[in-house]
């Protein structure tokens, strides 16, 4: 190890090599465990069905075919028709305003049935959620998402009331606060439940006059929405559930293609394809590098071994066998590779660091992340010491130690 | 102890082949002290470094306690030279990053874990401590003193720290006997040992060697140096591969 420069510079190609791979696998990591976290927030077990907006032609199309659009009767039939699901929720966006509070943003107000807490795994700061009792009864009360109350002030407090349209709501439940991505590339994305006022679902179709609803309802109590989740027991069954309600749905709706099924779950491996593309490529970059950092470390060895052949000599006479030899040759070249890995792991974990907070991905470093490389550093100091190690150990004692 | 019955050496030298030894029956008894002179390329060194298990010969059957040789492998071959053998060069060899406690510990290195409770048994000064409950420590401690014994047997205490680069020649010299003494080997195989030294050095050196002698090891040492030789109790002739007389 006298060659101090010399060995720094053979193991460049480690470093690079290894950095490469630690970026990739943090960078993949951050991805996937944001697309994961986006993913828990709409729920795995979870199946959506969404309304479409319909052109015109196709909108007298469906009228011709009875159908009567997204409404609460489908989760019904969802619920008995298919075993695997154990609950529906509704949800019908409204387009109404708060009215007499000036808001920097305006709340999105959604009327749900009472199960969607439950569904979404939505939880309480104060107070309670939307009961079935309150959607029966046509309850004039209201769920705030954390942000919202805040923004009240002391109006926003359980027992206040808030006015939409021309009702006062009163205020029954707070929302804890959630984390929310704002990150709007994905083909669902969950609601922002901190910009958010729950409103029971019939409250909405009888009290306030809306043009949306356009009721040409086939019972008297159905109500249109604008989505329905589906709960699976477990995660497994979401596909089949899927494929169930598709089937469901088709009938209902006298194959009239008026809404969409989406499968979070589903969506996961999407993005996990996708994902797999960029890790292949950055893969490859960070083989190559490898590879040539592993010939830069057979070639210094092969300088080493060159140099001091005398060594060797003397070693051998003084009793080491070709297999200590090769032990001492191959420990040295793994040395070197696994300097080149740490450092490369250090520089990696700070490039991925910058990476976050200058181009804003999301990267996370496990310990998988440190693993791998450090391992295959190891590796390659095996795989490419071991031809310079055999060398210097299948020497001929003799000369060696004439070697000048 | 040592045995060879017609033993010869061949080298292939860009095709042509070279005899070095030529059929050569020689033995050496236990706690003999024997010296080889004979002029440049008449196979003195080849003969030294075939008694000392470094090379093989092409022909001929060498015993070493019994222990045949041209059979042996290389594994075997390697724990001979660390448990029987000690060897002095001309040039010294010593390894240059490494100082003079390092560089005579290396011995160590490779005499496999079964070597070394043997050495620590043959060697047990004390005889306080049963030598099959030794443990690691006792063991570490133990060549610790070994090291330090010969050290100060060739008089280098003050100078353990030093590397090769920063001693006389004679001092490296020194720690190359040391080194060679150090896992009490049966004989001691040196090439030349005073020919890179002075005769005031030279003659210190041959007193090292005359201890090693006296406390019953082989010494068999290649030459020169007729006054050298006369130290030793017997002189071995060489010329063209054949021993002259003896």
């Amino acid at each position: 190890m006298q060659h101090k420069l010399r060995s720094a510079l053979s193991i460049l190609g480690i470093i690079c090599g290894t950095m490469a791979v630690i970026v990739m696998i943090s960078i993949g990591e951050g991805a996937r465990q944001k697309v994961v976290g986006q993913i828990e927030q709409l729920g795995i077990k979870n199946i959506y069905i969404n309304t479409i907006n319909l052109t015109e032609g196709q909108r007298l199309k469906a009228r011709r075919n009875l159908s009567s659009g997204l409404n609460t009767d489908d989760a019904e039939r969802i619920k008995t028709g298919c075993g695997y699901i154990m609950d529906t929720a509704c949800l019908k966006e409204v387009s109404a305003s708060l009215i007499g509070v000036r808001l920097q943003t305006s709340p999105q107000i959604v009327a749900t049935s009472s199960s969607y807490a439950s569904l979404l795994n939505l939880s309480l700061l104060q107070g309670r959620f939307i009961s079935k009792h309150d959607v029966e009864s046509q309850n004039m009360i209201c769920v705030l998402g954390d942000t919202v109350a805040k923004n009240l002030g002391n109006g926003g407090k359980i027992g206040g009331s808030v006015r939409i349209e021309n009702n006062l709501f009163k205020i029954i439940g707070i929302l804890n606060r959630l984390n929310h991505d704002t990150e709007k590339n994905s083909v669902i994305s969950a609601r922002n439940y901190n910009e958010i006022i729950f409103i029971p679902l019939n409250s909405f179709g009888n009290k306030i006059n809306i043009s949306v609803n356009r009721n040409n309802n086939v019972f008297e109590n159905t109500v249109n929405v604008t989505e329905i989740i589906a709960q699976t027991s477990n995660s497994k069954e979401v596909v089949i559930a899927g494929k169930m309600i598709k089937r469901i749905m088709e009938v209902a709706h006298n194959q009239i293609d008026d809404y969409q099924i989406i499968i979070p779950m589903e969506l996961l491996k999407q993005t996990q394809k996708i994902q797999q593309t960029f890790t292949l490529v950055l893969s490859a970059i960070a083989s190559i590098s490898l590879f040539v950092g592993g010939i830069g470390i057979m070639n210094i060895m092969l300088a080493i071994v060159y140099e001091r052949t005398r060594e060797i000599g003397i070693r051998r006479a003084v009793g080491a066998t070709q297999s200590d030899i090769v032990l001492q040759f191959l420990t040295e070249s793994i040395i070197l590779t696994s300097v080149g890995g740490s450092a490369g792991i250090l520089t990696g974990a700070i490039a991925a660091g910058l990476l976050s907070l200058i181009a804003g991905w999301e990267t996370i470093i496990t310990l998988f992340s440190i693993l791998l490389p450090f391992v295959m550093s190891v590796l390659i100091g095996v795989f490419f010491g071991l031809y310079p190690a055999y060398q210097a150990a299948k020497m001929d004692p003799v000369s060696a130690l004439r070697h000048e | 102890m040592i045995e060879l019955t017609g033993v010869s050496k061949q080298y292939q030298i860009a095709g042509n082949s070279v005899s070095v030894l030529k059929d050569i029956d020689l033995s050496i008894e236990k706690g003999e002290f024997l010296a080889i002179m004979g002029p440049s390329g008449s196979g003195k060194s080849t003969l030294l470094h075939i008694l000392g298990c470094l090379d093989r010969p092409t022909a001929g059957t060498y015993h070493l306690e019994g222990n045949n040789v041209f059979d042996a492998s290389d594994k075997e071959l390697s724990g001979f030279r660390a448990s029987h053998i000690g060897f002095v060069f001309q040039n010294f060899n010593l390894i240059p990053v490494l100082d003079v406690f390092e560089n005579v510990e290396l011995p160590f290195l490779y005499s496999h874990f079964k070597n070394q409770a043997d050495f620590i048994r043959r060697s047990d000064l004390n005889g306080k401590l049963n030598s099959n409950r030794k443990s690691d420590f006792h063991a570490q401690v133990e060549k610790k003193q070994r090291v330090m014994e010969v050290i100060k047997k060739v008089g280098l205490s003050d100078r353990l720290k030093h590397k090769p680069s920063e001693l006389s020649g004679g001092e490296m010299q020194r720690v190359a006997i040391a080194r060679a003494m150090v896992m009490n080997p049966k004989m001691i195989l040196a090439d030349e040992p005073t020919g890179n030294l002075d005769s005031k050095t030279g003659h210190e050196i041959l007193e090292l060697f005359k201890i090693f002698h006296n406390a019953g090891g082989t010494v068999i040492m290649i030459t020169h140096d007729i006054e050298v030789a006369s130290n030793a109790e017997k002189c071995l002739q060489m010329r063209d591969g054949r021993i002259v007389n003896s």
